[in-house]
């Protein structure tokens, strides 16, 4: 176990406790992998989207501060790195600020990762939390629901693993096109495709 | 004639380089039986706006940031003393209709006990109460007031009335506009100054009003001051709330769900960028690095500043618009 300065804790992989889920959430489960292959059980979702959360996050900041810095190089391209981080740098230009139609369409039912570290989820917040849920695993997972479009670029999407949960198909559109004009289109897959009954 | 070709003041956005794309047009419309139809002695408030719209979010601006709105944000709000006349205001005019954007057209009376509180060292409550006879400037406001809304009256989503003086003066002076400009303009309520029966009194005559007094409050007063209103609202579904100054943030989730507000926070966010973050369900979550500061000197990166400020305003109205409209339809306000 690996605690950090403000008594929070972030488990292991072998310390985390197993995902119960139950059976109102296992029937909510018809979905299928991208790549059209099956998946037999909620638990193989879980697997499909591990991000290595432990071995991408090293404890970071000066002065012991709480903050979980991943390493950057992971999901910045390598000319971004230095004005990333720099105080005069020059990333507006990658800012996509287009709002009318999105790019990438994201479908209901759909689940996304972003730069193997957040997962968009594109489901009704207040009906369907047992599809968001279980994504809301560890200490360094961070719930936000109705995320707006820009919300992977700020400096909690640095520390934390956001867990998205956006019910509009075209704010979520815009989630993944902001994020792929900025990380690179190569960042974004989806990675659950839903299978309506 | 007139304000048909762009005048050499006028810096159109490059949309090229800015990756601008033709604006987003679908709308999350309330459901039609959210609103009844106006009971008998309401008046509609002019303006081309439609009540099945809404909530909505007005940026706050000057002529020469409003060009977002062409391009970016449908909704904006210009206040009467940024409308500097000549040919750029003409043009940008007729291009935001041309272009099918709400404008809401403030009255300027902000601003107007806002130069008269620091020139006499009063408050601006002191100074909102003044009748127009004994405030500076009130007479030539209404000339440019009247100016405009004879102009462009077919422009504006809404027309906010010249609210200066409390509720007796509110009253004479919005009949002078409705007798003399032929609009019903949208009237203000100063819950600090006017009480809450004079609420109930706007509430019963208009389809829309605006709620002021909301900019100097401090956070939790405005929390109050918003939810009572929206418990008052409940006696009138019909009724549309304008809240004037304020953010789009997670506050707003208190009011009631035909409604509006502005700000111009999305401008200053632009100006002192270190204060510029993102939201989930629009309350803040974090900020933006440094490095998202517009580089000075560079006209483009200028511009993507503001349309980046603007662009997270709409989808802000886009998330308020489609929660609120959830909501309504799981019956949970």
């Amino acid at each position: 176990m690996d605690e950090l300065t403000d008594g929070a804790e972030v488990l292991a992989e072998d310390e985390r406790p197993p995902i119960e889920i139950n059976e109102g959430q296992e029937a909510m489960f018809d979905e299928v992998a991208a790549d059209g292959s099956p998946l037999t059980h909620p638990q193989d979702v879980l697997i499909a989207l591990e991000p290595t959360p432990v071995e991408a996050l090293e404890r970071g900041g000066a002065g012991g501060a709480l903050e979980t810095l991943f390493d950057l190089a992971e999901v910045c391209h390598p000319d971004q790195l230095d004005n990333y981080l720099s105080d005069e740098g020059d990333l507006l230009h990658l800012v996509d600020v287009a709002v009318g139609e999105p790019v990438h369409a994201a479908l209901p039912g759909e689940v996304w990762m972003l730069s193997d570290r957040h997962v968009l989820v594109v489901v009704d917040l207040v009906t369907d939390w047992p599809r968001w849920i279980t994504y809301l695993d560890d200490h360094a997972k961070l719930f936000v629901p109705y995320p707006e479009p820009y919300v992977t670029l700020t400096d909690i999407a640095r520390s934390k693993l956001l867990v998205m949960v956006q019910p509009d198909p075209y704010l979520a559109g815009h989630v993944l096109d902001k994020h792929a004009a900025f990380f690179g289109e190569e960042t974004i897959r989806k990675v659950l495709s839903h299978v309506w009954r | 004639m007139s304000g048909d070709s762009a005048p050499t003041t006028f810096k159109p956005y490059d949309v090229e380089a800015l990756g601008l794309t033709p604006r987003y047009s679908a709308q999350h419309s309330l459901r039609p039986e959210v609103r009844d139809d106006l009971p008998a002695g309401v008046k509609r408030t002019t303006g081309n706006f439609d009540p099945y719209h809404s909530p909505i979010y007005f940026l706050a601006s000057n002529l020469s940031t409003a060009q977002v709105a062409l391009n970016i944000n449908r909704y904006i709000l210009l206040p009467m003393e940024k409308l500097t006349g000549g040919e750029q205001t003409t043009f940008l005019l007729r291009r935001l209709r041309e272009a099918g954007t709400d404008v809401l057209l403030d009255s300027g009376i902000f601003a107007l006990t806002n130069d008269h509180k620091r020139k006499h060292g009063c408050t601006m409550d002191e100074a909102l109460r003044l009748p127009p006879t004994e405030i500076d400037g009130f007479d030539k406001l209404w000339d440019k007031y009247a100016h405009y809304v004879r102009r462009y009256q077919d422009i504006f989503w809404g027309i906010i009335e010249l609210d200066q003086g409390g509720a007796a003066n509110k009253r004479v002076t919005r009949a002078r506009i409705e007798q003399e400009l032929g609009i019903v303009p949208i009237p203000v309520y100063h819950p600090f100054l006017d009480g809450w029966d004079y609420f109930d009194e706007l509430a019963q005559s208009y389809d829309r009003i605006c709620f002021g007094n909301i900019v100097q409050a401090r956070r939790d007063v405005r929390l109050r001051l918003i939810h009572t209103a929206y418990d008052r609202a409940r006696q009138y579904p019909y009724l549309w709330i304008h809240i004037l100054g304020l953010s789009a943030n997670e506050l707003v989730l208190s009011i009631p769900p035909q409604g509006s507000c502005d700000s111009s926070t999305w401008v200053s966010l632009v100006r002192y960028p270190d204060n510029q973050g993102s939201t989930a369900m629009m309350k803040k979550l974090g900020l933006m690095p440094r490095g998202f500061a517009y580089q000075r000197g560079d006209q483009t990166d200028h511009a993507r500043a503001y349309c980046f400020g603007g662009a997270q305003g709409f989808f802000t109205s886009a998330t308020w618009q489609h929660h609120t409209r959830r909501l309504e339809e799981l019956g949970l306000r």
